[in-house]
Parts: structure tokens; C-alpha cells; sequence
């Protein structure tokens, strides 16, 4: 027995795939791991031999990896932001899914920045980055946003788990109640130790949100801080920003129902709150068709011979399949699932977000690829690219990455806060009567005095 | 069963070593960011190349930081004194 019993406790189910292991766990971290091994090897294929035995050429030398880096980084904006915003704004229902969205964050944020490393090609000089890199370059103003993205996130996902791995030290035994005696930090949930949580959480909360709005707009200004064609744009700042948390949504929805699946969460994860976030991506999806409609309008009106060789190029030249694949996954099918209410069911907020990943995997590869093969030097060849199997492999092996480090952050910790649920179960009706009497004509507690 | 108070005094010994050593962990990265940046900045002192630039976004990052570092700290050893004042 590597537990003592916890099936009396309230939540017990939270804690059940921590202490219990199943053949589908097994399975699972096997599968995923064949995978990771096949990407490790891909990427021993091209330290070995070079950047050669990739699709890129010249003049398109960002292809694959960057396009993954872009995504990467905007599935982070999944987590933390939207569970800060969530806390920030106190929307009770935010209770169950925080922690499923905040390891998105500190998952692929890793795996976001790993991708830039895979691209360099000369890995063994990544130390000439740290003792000569500039600050004049964009690509530096990244590795810092994201360094600084990555530390907050990781925080601001610990710091909530602290009472959760108080309660998990009291079930665990050998090596397991020491790391939860260690990461507990002596939690025994007296008053001030609340206060001190609560405190933090709120601190963190509010310097997270800028810090991830910085990075996607900081990742776009590594496109739109040069002078290529359909890259030198005002708007690419919070039109990647929008994007991001557009993609973001969207994968938090497709973990939320996997984890409901797995873990047999339907109590915790419920219809409502794929409804509620379903709207969210709904909206998202409108001011994400805005502002690509106002980045190719303008490009268009402004009819300059460069930026309209990579406009037609993607609207009707090599590019358009892709770009009109984007169309139809990010607006055509997400909307009217969105829409209308019978369809925004848990399968169908699925399928949209399912729609959504791909429909923003293709707009950042439409992003890069086109205007890399139609550069403004016009004393470079137009070029073309297809990916090699070196790059699928390295990709499989990222997602594969990402669902590794996910299970087993699941196995050693509950997916969804207990904490904050009992909480939420004990306060939530008193709190939220509170906050109506406060804003209500007619039901006002408070008169004048003591709000000011 | 008389041994189990000094099996537990040894215990919570070697968790707080591991505690204290997340906490070094987490500062000396948090210090290395923060000379990576001073680095950065004598970089660009030293080519004459875009300082003013160079201090701008190293005030702001330096500065996160070292928010997040004074927040940790404050975090982990507001919990363990609460504790620590408990068992006394």
C-alpha cells in the first residue's frame, strides 16, 4: 500500500489518480514516450548532420519550428491569464478549471522556447546568447519576456497547490509524503497562513496579466520589427495577442474535456462551464476575424508591389489552400457551433476548439511561410518549402512532450484545486449574495459612507 | 514507538534542508536572470550599442524579478515561521 485510505474524504476523486495507478496510465506515458523518443531522435539526425535535412532553404529559413514557437507560445495564454483574469474578476465558476489551465501555461511555455533551440542549428553556441546577445535584437526582448512569463507562471501555479499538497502529505507515504512535506512549506491552513496565500495569489494575479499580454506582443515584434511584407504592421502586437488567447481557449476546452473524461470529473467540470468558456471563444473568434480582416484589407488598399505578392500568394497563389483551410477552421466552423445555444454542448465546444487549434497552427505557418518566400530583396528567388520528416517528427514529438509533462503532473498532483472547491462549496453562496446586495438598487448594505 | 518523535525530529530536519534548498535554488536563478541582464547591459555600454534601450527593458525585467523573488520569499517563509510558531 503506498497510501493510507482517503476514499471517506470528501474529493476523494480528485485524489484518485495520484494514488491509484491504472494499465491506462501505462499505456498512455508508453504511447507518448515512443513519441518524445522519436522527436529526441529526430533532433539527433539534425545536430548530427545540420539544418540541411530540414525543408528550409534559402530564402525560407523559418519554417516549422517558429511556426510552433508562435503556436506554443499562444496555447500558453491559455493558462495563466485567463485564470488570472478569472480570479481577478472573481468569477466563482473558475474554481474547477484554474489549475487544469495554469500547467498548460508552465507545459508549453518550455516547450515553446525548446523550439527556438531546435531552430538554431548551432545549438553548442547557445552561450554566445547569454555572454553577447543585444538588446537592440527583438529575438532578446523574447527570451526575456518568456523567461519572465515562464517564472511567474510557474509560481502562480505553485503557490495555489500549497494547501492541496498539505492535504496529499496527510494520505501519502515514503518518498511521496517527503516531496509533499517539502512542497507544503509546513501549510497547516491557520488564519494567517490564509491571509499569506490569499495575499500572494492576488499579488501574482495582478503582475501576471501584463507579463503575458508582453510576451505574445513581444513574439510578434520579432515579425513586425523588420521591414517584410506583410510583417511591418502596428497592429500584430494585439492582433498575436488575440490570437493567442483565441488558441488558448480553445485548447484549455480540449484538455478540460479530456481530463473530464479520463478522471471521470463530471461533478467538477460541468456543461455550464463549457458553455461559459464557449462563449468566450465565441467572442474571441469574432474580434479574430476583425482584425485579419483589417490586417488584409489594409495590406490590400495599400497595394505595394512586395506586400501583394505574399497577399496573392495566399489568397489564390502556392499558400491558399492553407489560408483558406484557416478561414474555414477558425471562423466558418467554430461560429455557428458557438452560436447557437442547443449546439454549444461539451462535444461541441470541443469540436470547435479542435477546429481552432489547427485553423491557428495554419495562421501562424501562413504568417511566416508566404512573406519568408516572397522576401523584399528582390535579388533573392522566390522559394518554396515543404517540411521533412525530421520536422514532422520534431513536432509529433513536442505534442507528445506536452501530453507527457501533463500526465504526469496529474499523477502527482489534483488536476482540479480541492482547496478552492471546498471553499467555493462553504463561501460561494455568501460571497456572491454579498457582491449582488452590493450592486443592486434597493438591496444596498452599504450606504454612502462606508463605500467611500 | 518510542522512537517515533526523534524518527519525526529527523524527518522535519531533512524537510526543511530540502525546503531551504528550493529556496537557494529559486533565488541564485532568479540572481542569475538579474546578472544576465546586468550582463546585457554592460554589453551594450561596452559597443556603444542602443544603452539607453538596453536600461529601459533591463529596469523593467530586472524589476519582475525581482518581484517575483521578494513575493516567493515572502510566501514560503511567512508559511514556515506560522508553522514554526505553532509548534512552539
Amino acid at each position: 500500500m503506498t497510501h493510507k485510505d482517503y476514499s471517506n474524504i470528501d474529493d476523494a476523486v480528485l485524489m484518485e489518480p495520484i494514488f491509484k495507478t491504472s494499465r491506462k496510465f501505462y499505456v498512455t506515458t508508453g504511447i507518448l514516450s515512443v513519441f518524445v523518443l522519436w522527436g529526441v531522435y529526430c533532433f539527433s539526425v539534425q545536430w548530427r548532420e545540420g539544418l540541411g535535412v530540414t525543408g528550409m532553404n534559402l530564402p525560407v529559413s523559418w519554417s516549422f519550428y517558429v511556426t510552433n514557437f508562435v503556436f506554443f507560445i499562444g496555447i500558453s495564454h491559455a493558462g495563466t491569464l485567463i485564470s488570472a483574469i478569472l480570479r481577478m474578476t472573481q468569477a466563482e465558476w473558475r474554481r474547477p478549471i484554474t489549475r487544469v489551465a495554469e500547467v498548460i501555461t508552465v507545459a508549453v511555455l518550455g516547450i515553446g522556447g525548446m523550439n527556438i533551440l531546435i531552430d538554431m542549428g548551432r545549438l553548442d553556441r547557445i552561450t554566445n546568447v547569454f555572454m553577447y546577445g543585444r538588446y537592440q535584437s527583438p529575438l532578446l526582448w523574447d527570451a526575456t519576456s518568456i523567461t519572465a512569463y515562464l517564472t511567474a507562471s510557474s509560481i502562480y501555479l505553485f503557490i495555489p497547490m500549497i494547501p492541496d499538497i498539505a492535504i496529499l502529505k496527510e494520505y501519502a507515504t515514503g518518498w511521496r509524503k517527503f516531496l509533499y512535506q517539502v512542497l507544503s512549506f509546513g501549510w497547516t491552513g491557520t488564519e494567517r497562513q490564509h491571509k499569506i496565500l490569499n495575499r500572494v495569489i492576488g499579488i501574482m494575479a495582478i503582475l501576471v496579466i501584463p507579463i503575458a499580454v508582453s510576451v505574445h506582443t513581444v513574439v510578434s515584434f520579432v515579425f513586425s520589427m523588420t521591414v517584410q511584407p506583410m510583417w511591418h504592421s502596428t497592429i500584430f502586437g494585439p492582433y498575436f495577442v488575440v490570437g493567442a488567447i483565441f488558441s488558448g481557449l480553445a485548447a484549455l476546452l480540449i484538455i478540460m474535456a479530456v481530463v473530464r473524461k479520463v478522471f471521470h470529473l463530471e461533478d467538477y467540470l460541468q456543461p455550464i462551464h463549457f458553455s461559459y468558456l464557449g462563449l468566450l471563444v465565441l467572442a474571441m473568434t469574432l474580434l479574430w476575424f476583425y482584425f485579419t480582416f483589417a490586417e488584409y484589407l489594409t495590406a490590400y488598399f495599400g497595394n505595394e508591389p512586395d506586400e501583394m505578392r505574399v497577399w496573392w500568394s495566399k489568397i489564390s497563389g502556392d499558400y491558399a489552400i492553407y489560408f483558406w483551410a484557416m478561414v474555414i477552421f477558425n471562423f466558418v466552423i467554430p461560429i455557428p457551433i458557438l452560436a447557437i445555444r442547443k449546439l454549444r454542448t461539451i462535444s461541441g465546444t470541443v469540436i470547435a476548439s479542435f477546429s481552432i487549434c489547427i485553423g491557428m497552427w495554419l495562421e501562424r505557418f501562413i504568417i511566416i511561410i508566404p512573406t519568408m518566400a516572397n522576401p523584399r530583396l528582390h535579388q533573392l528567388p522566390a522559394g518554396s518549402y515543404s517540411p521533412t520528416y525530421i520536422e514532422w517528427g520534431l513536432m509529433m514529438g513536442c505534442f507528445a512532450l506536452f501530453g507527457l509533462i501533463y500526465v504526469m503532473f496529474c499523477k502527482l498532483f489534483p488536476i482540479v484545486s480541492i482547496w478552492e472547491v471546498r471553499e467555493g462549496r462553504e463561501e460561494t453562496m455568501k460571497i456572491v449574495q454579498e457582491r449582488v446586495e452590493r450592486y443592486t438598487p434597493g438591496l444596498g448594505r452599504l450606504n454612502d459612507k462606508e463605500l467611500s | 514507538m518510542e522512537n517515533e518523535p526523534v524518527l519525526e525530529e529527523t524527518e522535519s530536519h531533512w524537510v526543511f534542508k530540502a525546503q531551504l534548498l528550493i529556496i537557494i535554488g529559486f533565488t541564485c536563478f532568479a540572481a542569475a536572470v538579474i546578472l544576465w541582464i546586468c550582463r546585457l547591459i554592460y554589453v551594450s555600454w561596452d559597443l556603444k550599442d542602443t544603452f539607453s534601450g538596453s536600461i529601459s527593458i533591463a529596469i523593467v525585467a530586472g524589476t519582475i524579478f525581482l518581484v517575483i523573488l521578494s513575493i516567493f520569499h515572502y510566501l514560503v517563509w511567512g508559511l514556515i515561521r506560522e508553522k514554526k510558531s505553532k509548534l512552539d
